[in-house]
């Protein structure tokens, strides 16, 4: 969503437009919650985390400013910050890794091979875990970056570092993923996975 | 660039985040080596196995409270709104105030500065007391005149403390009880006698009050001293 559709959106909910503000819910919904979850592995603390981003953007949406970030950022950043604070509070760092595959047999696929399926689910069993594994700081540059596609810049003001420390964790977040999923991952030429 | 420095280098390649002259450098280094072409494609397997992860969705629990939270926000600050407006109309009636902080500001500031010229005046009133108090009951005939009762600080023997009257009448002088301060040495109460006949114990009596004399007395626990009434010495 462009910036200034934010902010026209943002301003019609503060004048009491809810459908305005529907909008903007459903629109960073998920991808707040998703980065709620793959940090915390933990479907209520998630939701309460997203819960949270949002009631600061109901509460103080002047704080927002759209010259400056976008609004995903924004709402990432306060999640963070909730995260990282329960992270302290528990040090439990992702004590639980998502790894059920009940989780992932759930979604129903196109394709009618079951043993696809199986695969699938596997394999984002494994990842998950892997990812879950990772120290907090090496996790969310990963979760920022391969699922909630921010760039380098929106990283930094996100997680308020150097633009070289995000590259330096995604680095190593890569590296250490790369090798935990070795057995997934293409290494001469061939195609990854017969998922792909 | 080293093979290390190029690897680092793969993920921004991958992020599309290198200028075009390090993609360049980059790209050139796969072409040649072989090591590196492999973390670039275990690199570019594993931003893909990533991408293809499953999407989560909270339950519709979280939808109803962030969705009550705003109806709630929205009501509370129309409410706000209102009393806001209330209270203006109560205080300041048509007066509009276009800068309120500014307004606030200098409210605070007028405020800040009467309470410093109020403490200002309570210092000052004390120091002229502390100042009055510490020059001793001779130095000033203000003092005497004044009638202000004294707290001395170091404890003295009973026997000093003395209370001087004004000359009453003769033949109409009463008696009156002794005053529990006024003993002669043995301890025994003193009963108070008009000022002519103290004449020989106006002088010891004075002095015994400086404060050099009280400093040869032998301090009493708990015991203090004060002037009682001073009043038309000669």
């Amino acid at each position: 969503m462009e910036k200034t559709l934010d902010r026209e959106l943002i301003a019609a909910a503060m004048r009491g437009d809810e459908l305005a503000f529907s909008q903007v819910y459903w629109c960073y919904r998920d991808r707040v919650y998703n980065f709620a979850y793959r940090m915390l592995a933990k479907r209520s603390v998630a939701e309460d985390v997203t819960h949270e981003a949002f009631l600061a953007l109901i509460q103080h949406p002047e704080r927002y400013r759209p010259e400056r970030s976008s609004l995903l950022t924004y709402l990432c950043a306060i999640a963070r910050n909730h995260i990282f604070n329960y992270l302290r509070r528990w040090e439990n760092q992702m004590a639980e890794p998502i790894e059920t595959l009940a989780e992932f047999a759930a979604p129903a696929s196109s394709e009618q091979n079951p043993l696809t399926d199986l695969l699938r689910c596997e394999l984002a069993a494994k990842v998950e875990a892997a990812i879950g594994a990772l120290p907090p700081l090496l996790r969310e540059v990963v979760v920022l970056r391969e699922y909630q596609g921010l760039s380098y810049e929106e990283m930094t003001m996100v997680i308020g570092a150097d633009m070289n420390v995000v590259k330096v964790r995604l680095h190593r977040a890569r590296q250490a993923l790369a090798r935990q999923l070795t057995a997934y991952l293409v290494v001469d030429g061939d195609h990854y996975h017969e998922l792909r | 660039m080293n093979c290390d420095e190029i690897k680092f280098q793969i993920g921004g390649l991958l992020d599309r985040a290198l200028t075009p002259a390090e993609s360049k450098i980059v790209e050139e280094h796969l072409s040649l080596c072989a090591s590196c072409r492999v973390a670039f494609k275990q690199f570019e397997s594993l931003q893909v196995v990533l991408r293809n992860g499953p999407n989560y969705t909270p339950s519709t629990e979280l939808d109803d409270r962030v969705m009550s939270a705003y109806r709630r926000q929205h009501r509370l600050g129309l409410l706000m709104a209102k009393a806001g407006r209330r209270w203006r109309m109560l205080f300041l009636g048509s007066v509009n105030i276009r800068k309120p902080s500014l307004a606030i500001a200098v409210a605070g500031l007028l405020a800040a500065l009467l309470t410093a010229f109020q403490l200002g005046r309570i210092a000052a009133s004390r120091a002229v007391t502390d100042a009055r108090l510490h020059a001793g009951p001779t130095a000033s005939p203000a003092i005497l005149a004044a009638q202000v009762k004294v707290p001395i600080e170091i404890p003295v023997k009973r026997d000093r403390i003395v209370s001087l009257k004004a000359p009453v009448p003769r033949g109409k002088a009463k008696p009156r009880p002794p005053r529990p301060n006024s003993v002669d040495e043995a301890g025994q109460p003193v009963a108070e006698r008009p000022l002519e006949n103290l004449a020989g114990d106006l002088k010891p009596a004075a002095a015994s009050l400086s404060v050099s004399s009280l400093e040869n007395f032998e301090p009493i626990k708990g015991a203090t001293g004060r002037v009682i009434e001073v009043s038309k010495q000669h």
